[in-house]
């Protein structure tokens, strides 16, 4: 028997859930990042103005990369402080 | 119906569910399993986003230079990096997979078993945090610098 099981793998999954919203904030901001390219290629040499981003989308990618980033530090170092507390020896 | 039926028999589900020897533990065994094959599919999606999103740029790209060869050159391709990043985390999610597989067989084995274990996969999930953590700073340098590098 492992002491503590259900609430030390409950801890785990809840690292997981973190890890999952953390790579969906990754592709969203990569998403972003790599469609204001497209727009500016579009409004420079297709001549599309209208193409252009009306909000800096660079640095919306960028806040989000970063706080990705932040979340699973968070949520690893929460992780951390709870397994340690859940082992009973 | 069915726990009308165990009601008649005179037994809780409560009860009914203790007949299954330490059922909670197996349960949550099978729960944080199934977390890890939700998490090594997004890993692996992420991967596939990262390596193939460029081929719609790169279509854009020839695309548009047909129409104005005279205009200034806009870099829309990835590095050769990135495609091995999303390569790499690909690989990352099945080794994600087959190690899960392993703990939850090794943690079924444990649980079962009357002497004492410890829990122990942090290393795992700990080693993940950090290979996604490195994966997105890989990306803000690289999104950063294919964008900063535009005209």
């Amino acid at each position: 028997m492992i002491p503590n099981f259900v609430a030390q793998a409950a801890n785990e999954r809840t690292l997981l859930s973190w890890v999952r919203t953390a790579l969906t904030l990754f592709s969203f901001a990569f998403i972003l990042g790599k469609l204001e390219l497209s727009f500016l290629h579009l409004a420079v040499q297709g001549g599309l103005v209208i193409a252009l981003p009306p909000v800096s989308l660079r640095w919306l990618s960028f806040t989000l990369l970063g706080s990705g980033v932040a979340l699973l530090g968070v949520a690893v170092w929460r992780f951390w402080q709870r397994q340690q507390a859940l082992q009973t020896d | 119906m069915f726990t009308a039926n165990l009601w008649r028999t005179g037994l809780k589900p409560l009860q009914y569910l203790s007949m299954i020897n330490r059922y909670t533990d197996h349960s949550a065994n099978e729960r944080t399993y199934l977390a890890w094959i939700r998490t090594a599919i997004a890993v692996m999606a992420f991967g596939f986003l990262i390596e193939k999103f460029d081929l719609f740029l790169a279509y854009l790209s020839q695309v548009m230079h047909l129409q104005a060869q005279k205009q200034a050159h806009v870099h829309l391709h990835s590095s050769r990096l990135a495609e091995w990043v999303g390569l790499g985390l690909i690989a990352a999610g099945v080794v994600m997979l087959i190690a899960a597989t392993r703990h939850f067989y090794q943690y079924r084995r444990m649980i079962e078993a009357e002497s004492v274990y410890r829990y122990g996969a942090t290393g795992s999930s700990l080693l993940l945090s950090a290979l996604l953590i490195m994966v997105a700073l890989f990306l803000l340098l690289y999104l950063g610098h294919t964008l900063f590098s535009q005209r």
